[in-house]
């Protein structure tokens, strides 16, 4: 059974087996887990906690590891089997780089592989920025495609890519934040928006119309204060006609002070009263940690099928106003 | 330089420091001394005392069978116990990585070949010593240092998936008790 070199590692009963994993550093774990389906199962069933990562896409792919930290992944474009692993700190025994390589596994593989072992259903968030001029995006994107991400920010300021070599991810995206991508056109960010998102922000850079807000899809959508107060009358009007179906939360931020007069214009509604004050929860649809809304004062409306909503309106001066439209269930 | 200390005769020591001790006989008849405060570190085996009834009165004459653990496993799990039986109790770990060093004493008693510790193994998995249990995990956890997934691969003697796939056909194919 032994040679003087070897250890049965699986001849040990399952308690002493997981204790022997769990003495590795994470750096040995991660190697332990890729050289075998049998080594993977028993990572994956060490439960590490909260093991959520986040991708940063660019010249060289970044992973990082929540829990793991210090410890940082990266894959490069020119080696895709590879991933080398890069640690600080005193927690780690070996603090040099560490590459690992596995035969025939490409980005995606490898993201499948840290989803399974960290029992985690999704990437927590993918930072989209850019991918060196050298690099086809079609078999790069493909790679990652199918994979759930709850937050995927598109940052571009040396766009090179273009809607196309990403859409084939959002469809699996829940939180989309697109940022600073000037040069891309409107038949294009008409593509992107018009998806089933639970969030959806676009920066100012881009220049959107009463149109495409009217056209988004998502349950929580972040208006541009670039948007009027009357536009945001018009979209809540075209709301209680019936557009943007999905919507749960609509989240404007302005620099100005509010207008009722023009923000109410045509509504028909009511004022909260003291008596009625409301919880909305806002946790679980805002990417960021949004505290739930208490609904103590604003303008209840109703929209043609019944659903109800609420106005509601906060003034932080001198910044400005952020105003809330809250379609309760 | 110090010099470490060589593992002491326990039995001794314990005479001396405390006069509850209790007997163990391990599978092949060897009969081992024990103080309290050691054999407390072994949950199975404190179980079994206090399951009996055993007192610091009757204790030496009711030797306990262990005959799970044979006497070379045994007389390191005693040396270990009587070594730690003083040491602070370890707070329950929530992290799933155990990040120590081992000590250099431990490292020296612990330092024997991949079968023995395997043997060993067993018998503080058995015996259910937490700390032993830890300790001989890190030797093992300590053969990955620096090691490629490959060489992880022969020195833990894992079978490959196509090894693994071949084991599970060929006992899914093999005919039941019955057939």
């Amino acid at each position: 059974m032994f040679s003087p070199e070897t250890f049965s590692l699986f001849n040990l009963p399952d308690k002493a087996l997981k204790h022997v994993a769990r003495c590795l550093d994470s750096v040995e774990i991660f190697c332990l887990s890729i050289v075998t389906e049998r080594t993977k199962q028993l990572i994956k069933s060490l439960n590490i906690p909260d093991g959520r990562f986040v991708l940063e896409i660019c010249n060289d792919v970044s992973i990082v590891v929540l829990v793991l930290r210090p410890l940082e992944i990266r894959w490069n474009y020119d080696d895709p089997e590879s991933l080398s692993i890069h640690t600080s700190g005193e927690d780690f025994r070996d603090i040099r780089p560490r590459k690992l390589t596995k035969e025939g596994f490409h980005l995606g593989d490898w993201i499948r592989h840290l989803i399974s072992i960290f029992n985690q259903e999704d990437v927590k968030r993918i930072l989209l920025r850019s991918i060196p001029e050298t690099v086809i995006p079609k078999p790069f994107f493909d790679s990652i495609t199918g994979i759930d991400i709850r937050i995927l920010v598109v940052f571009n300021r040396n766009v090179e890519h273009t809607t196309k070599d990403y859409r084939s991810l959002l469809p699996y995206v829940k939180h989309l934040c697109i940022s600073r991508r000037s040069s891309e056109n409107c038949e294009s960010i008409q593509e992107v928006i018009i998806q089933n998102y639970d969030y959806l922000s676009v920066h100012v850079d881009i220049r959107l119309s009463l149109d495409h807000y009217l056209l988004m899809n998502s349950s929580y959508i972040g208006m541009q204060d670039e948007m009027s107060q009357s536009k945001v009358n018009r979209f809540i009007r075209h709301w209680i006609q019936g557009s943007n179906p999905r919507l749960k939360v609509l989240d404007y931020w302005s620099n100005g002070i509010p207008k009722l007069q023009k923000i109410l214009k045509r509504i028909t509604h009511q004022d909260v009263s003291d008596n009625q004050v409301r919880t909305f929860e806002i946790r679980d649809l805002a990417p960021s940690r949004e505290k739930d809304i208490i609904v103590n004062s604003g303008y209840n409306i109703r929209r043609v099928d019944g659903t109800q909503a609420t106005i509601h309106i906060r003034v932080f001066p001198p910044i400005g106003f952020r105003l809330f439209l809250l379609v309760w269930n | 330089m110090s010099v470490e200390p060589e593992v002491p005769i326990v039995q001794v020591e314990e005479v001396r420091e405390n006069p509850v001790l209790y007997k163990i006989i391990s599978s092949d008849n060897h009969v081992f001394t024990i103080s309290e405060h050691a054999v407390k570190l072994s949950k199975t085996l404190w179980d079994l005392i206090t399951n009996l009834g055993l007192t610091a009165e009757n204790a030496l004459d009711n030797p306990i069978p262990v005959e799970n653990v044979n006497g070379k496993n045994m007389e390191t799990i005693v040396q270990f116990c009587e070594r730690h039986k003083y040491d602070e109790e370890e707070p329950e770990y929530t992290n799933y990585i155990r990040e120590f060093v081992l000590p250099e004493w431990d490292r020296q008693l612990l330092s024997i070949d991949n079968e023995e510790l395997f043997q060993l193994i067993l018998a503080t998995n058995y015996l259910d010593i937490q700390k032993l249990m830890d300790y001989c995990c890190r030797v093992i956890g300590d053969m990955a240092k620096d090691k490629t997934p490959e060489e992880l691969r022969i020195i833990y003697g894992i079978p490959t998936d196509a090894e693994d796939d071949a084991l599970e056909r060929s006992a899914s194919d093999s005919p039941g008790p019955s057939g």
